[in-house]
């Protein structure tokens, strides 16, 4: 049984993983760079360890420096959050390796779907629908313009190993394609130290929705229902929301299905999220697998009562699962916003300093995850989301009317945020009806530039 | 015409104040200032080596470049490398640290009197945490 836990990330999800080990009566120890001396997780941890400096390859990206940091300080399981190490499966082996328990699925689960041409792969032998594209790595332009030929235009080009929006192209013609061909192998070279790309058909107006599973390592495995996270700035999610609103029942049941056949299949054991896109006919594809905890797993857990890091530590501790599929219910709605230090007005650029007033919303079906505290110094090393609001309602209405009491009494003074933004989209009436798709996002954007002043800097 | 003192006194009432645009207009003419507002900027510090120099006021430390285990000697050894009141050089090998079973020579980069061992023999270090404090060279 895993009796103390290093905590190899930051910010919010260190504190996340921290209160479940407290609440479960694990001992943790958090991991922090130079730059996050001061940072909340650190101030509020039982023990922490600096590793390394400010640069992330240097300190949360340091996988001796990692791992030396649990043996130092006597953990016997290593937690990755998500982001960093969380993907690796060369780190998850190295953990193993150590005579260290590793919160997250086997390697060999990482590798065979964080892989996206061998995930893709694992879905079409189950029959399970994927977007049509090149079956594996394109080699030449030559041949990319030959599979675009077949499958049709617009297309999409990935960076084989890429992630996070990095590394995408969307070509509406051949002469686009020839010109994005060569930028996203350059690109995929120098950020990813890889020239894989793939390319498939680009499905207009889809939304992405996704559905949690749940497994351990003796066979189990249930799915903890849907979240629609279609609201997203270049393949950057912003806004999440579970249960998907007004997604075709068959549809639904359908997309369960596939997430456990994936999971079975591939022996999964541990939690994890299967992505799909859902067109406006309702035609659905798989597109990737997430083997890790997500940024939104907590609208999941509003949703469903089920703390989804404490499964992640019993899985990991080879304990089987508490439940059977029907005795998990959904309950009621959430919605989860991400809060960037970022100024919209400077197109979106990161916004650094420090807090000089923060005010934290609290109240009925608000729940927050927070790196924040007045005072507090953001360098500009990494991620600017600092801050999730998450409500909870019964009705997905009420879950928008706590939001945006929430994000009104949200006051964080020092640097630029896209609090505003959130609060205008939860007044904004695509929104409220919620069929939204991917597209969602740049159209209000457009939107807010041409009709207000809320993009004119004061 | 405005004239060049009121522009003076206008600057001065400007300046005092937490304003960062002022715009005043008579029937001919506008007077616009802004002030250019200095923002964090986003470049990474270089974060500066210190400074080698003759003579050093206050005490200087070595601090661990890596997360590990401390040793003052190889098992091999019956002597530390260095004691308190040793003299070290740069290029000396003072102390090792063990990270992911590999040992590490670690080298010192300053030179001076050994005033301090902060750490014991086979303690857990973190990075950047103080191993020795040193005294300037007489």
């Amino acid at each position: 049984m895993i009796k103390k836990v290093l905590i190899a990330n930051r910010g919010e999800i260190a504190l996340r993983i921290m209160r479940t080990c407290k609440e479960m009566g694990i001992e943790s120890c958090i991991i922090y760079s130079k730059a996050d001396a001061n940072s909340l997780a650190v101030l509020l941890s039982e023990e922490s360890i600096c590793i390394g400096g400010n640069r992330a390859l240097d300190s949360y990206l340091n996988e001796e420096a990692v791992i030396q940091a649990a043996l130092n300080s006597n953990c016997d399981a290593i937690h990755p959050g998500y982001g960093f190490l969380s993907e690796s499966s060369e780190f998850a082996k190295k953990v193993i390796d150590n005579d260290l328990i590793y919160i997250g699925p086997s390697p060999k689960c990482i590798e065979l779907m964080g892989d996206k041409i061998s995930a893709r792969n694992i879905a079409k032998e189950l029959n399970i629908p994927v977007v049509m594209g090149s079956d594996g790595v394109v080699r030449s332009e030559d041949e990319a313009l030959k599979i675009a030929e077949s499958i049709g235009y617009p297309i999409i080009l990935k960076a084989g190993n890429g992630g996070g929006g990095k590394g995408m192209r969307i070509a509406y013609t051949p002469s686009e394609l020839s010109t994005y061909f060569n930028q996203v192998k350059s690109e995929s070279v120098a950020s990813f130290n890889s020239s894989d790309i793939y390319m498939e058909q680009y499905i207009e107006n889809p939304r992405h929705i996704e559905v949690q599973i749940v497994a351990d390592k003796l066979g189990h495995v249930v799915h903890l229902y849907d979240r629609n996270c279609s609201i997203q700035r270049r393949h950057q999610k912003l806004i999440e929301e579970a249960p998907a609103a007004h997604l075709d029942e068959g549809v639904r049941l359908k997309l369960y299905n596939d997430a456990l056949k994936i999971a079975e299949r591939i022996g999964y054991d541990s939690i994890g999220t299967i992505e799909f896109l859902v067109d406006q006919n309702n035609k659905y594809m798989f597109i990737e697998m997430n083997t890790r905890l997500q940024v939104e797993h907590t609208v999941t857990e509003m949703i469903t009562g089920i703390d989804l890091v404490k499964e992640q530590i019993q899985s990991a501790n080879g304990l089987p699962l508490k439940y059977e599929q029907d005795d998990i219910k959904v309950s009621g709605s959430a919605i989860e916003c991400r809060i960037n230090t970022e100024d919209m007005v400077e197109d979106f650029k990161p916004s650094f300093g420090t807090l000089t007033f923060l005010n934290l919303p609290v109240g009925k079906g608000v729940r927050l995850e927070n790196s924040l505290y007045s005072g507090l110094t953001l360098a500009p090393y990494y991620d600017p989301m600092v801050l999730k609001v998450i409500t909870h309602g019964t009705t997905r209405l009420q879950a928008i009317y706590t939001m945006r009491q929430a994000l009104s009494e949200l006051i964080i003074e020092g640097v630029e945020t896209n609090v505003e933004m959130h609060y205008l989209c939860m007044n904004h009436k695509e929104f409220l009806k919620g069929r939204y798709s991917t597209h969602f996002f740049a159209t209000f954007l457009k939107e807010l530039k041409q009709n207000g002043t809320y993009f004119q800097k004061t | 015409m405005i004239k060049i003192d009121t522009i003076k006194e206008l600057i001065e009432v400007f300046e005092g104040s937490s304003l960062s645009k002022l715009s005043v207009s008579d029937e001919n003419e506008t007077i616009e200032m802004e002030r250019v507002l200095t923002q964090p900027t986003m470049v990474n510090t270089v974060i500066s080596t210190p400074v080698e120099t003759e003579s050093f006021v206050s005490n200087e430390s070595i601090k661990s470049p890596l997360v590990g285990l401390f040793f003052t000697h190889y098992d091999t050894q019956d002597e530390p490398f260095f004691k308190v009141g040793d003299t070290i050089h740069k290029g000396d090998v003072i102390c090792l640290i063990e990270a992911m079973k590999t040992i590490n020579e670690i080298k010192s980069d300053k030179e001076g009197i050994i005033k301090e061992i902060k750490v014991k023999h086979k303690d857990s270090v973190e990075f950047d945490q103080e191993l020795f404090i040193l005294e300037p060279l007489k």
